[in-house]
């Protein structure tokens, strides 16, 4: 992850969003008293597979 | 204002700037304090196909994740992971602490490389004809068919290549992350395309930094092997541990 490589947008995204969570559809709001927010990102996710998916054909 | 938590890393880490330390159970919580109108679900959801804005963020939360383990070894957590107060963080990390200790020591001096791969549909498809004798069996079969019979043939040969596809793309990811075993002290995450929703299958390494220049060969080699069937592996690297921080 350095600047050296040119690791694109849409590599970055795709690391950075956790698809676990996504798939689970979760949006927690609290777990027991722990005020813990996990944000699913399910539309942009597909979006950026596809584009990964066909960027490269 | 609620607060954004890059990571998760051990008392007195160095601080990036625009970053605080929330300390608990003698670990230390990255965060910045952001809009809790702005990082609320509603407004995200509505913004989650707009890639400027994901990108801004995700840039930002790339740049603190490479500052922050320029200082040492850090838990990374994904984008948007979002709590209400500090109290809830440092709560947070007292509770986790045995198993926050045990991912900072697993991950100690690693870093992680993903090797996706990915499959050009046309050649793919005609490796996948020399791979399975069943497949070329109706490829011939259907060229002599009569038209009607050949329409069938054709429907059975689409559900078959199918099938066979998937099969073989297990097979393949399967071989290559036995082979990042046997020949890497590592650790390995496989991703299947279910997995990814349909995208490319990919293989997590958490690799020790002295192990890096074995990897680059190994993937030398394997890109050898697998690209006369239509097979490009995409090697990316090095990332913050993602998969391997929890």
């Amino acid at each position: 992850m350095t600047e050296e490589r040119d690791l694109s947008l849409l590599e970055t995204l795709d690391h950075l969003l956790d698809r676990g969570v996504v798939i689970a559809g979760e949006a927690v709001i609290s777990i027991g008293d722990v005020d813990l927010l996990y944000l699913g990102l399910n539309i942009v996710l597909a979006n950026v597979d596809a584009v990964i998916r066909t960027g490269r054909k | 204002m609620i607060l954004y938590v890059y990571a998760v890393g051990r008392a007195r880490h160095p601080l990036p700037d625009d970053v605080e330390a929330v300390d608990g159970g003698g670990l230390t919580a990255f965060v910045s304090p952001v809009d809790e109108v702005e990082f609320s679900q509603p407004v995200i959801d509505a913004r989650s196909k707009d890639l400027e804005w994901l990108g801004r963020i995700g840039y930002r939360h790339q740049s603190v994740m490479a500052e922050l383990m320029r200082g040492g070894t850090i838990i990374p957590l994904r984008a948007f992971t979002l709590f209400k107060t500090h109290a809830s963080v440092k709560h947070h990390l007292e509770e986790n602490r045995e198993q926050f200790e045990k991912i900072l020591e697993r991950i100690d001096g690693k870093q992680e490389w993903t090797l996706r791969i990915e499959f050009d549909p046309e050649r793919w498809r005609d490796a996948l004809s020399k791979r399975v004798a069943s497949l070329s069996a109706l490829e011939t079969e259907i060229e002599s068919a009569a038209p009607g019979k050949a329409f069938l043939l054709r429907k059975k040969l689409d559900d078959e290549r199918k099938k066979a596809s998937r099969e073989a793309e297990e097979q393949v990811a399967t071989e290559i992350e036995q082979a990042v075993l046997d020949k890497l002290e590592s650790e390995v995450v496989a991703e299947s395309r279910e997995r990814r929703d349909g995208a490319f299958p990919q293989i997590n390494v958490l690799l020790p930094r002295d192990e890096e220049a074995r990897l680059q060969e190994l993937h030398e080699e394997m890109a050898r092997r697998y690209g006369s069937e239509g097979i490009t592996l995409a090697l990316t690297g090095p990332w913050p541990p993602y998969t391997f921080a929890r």
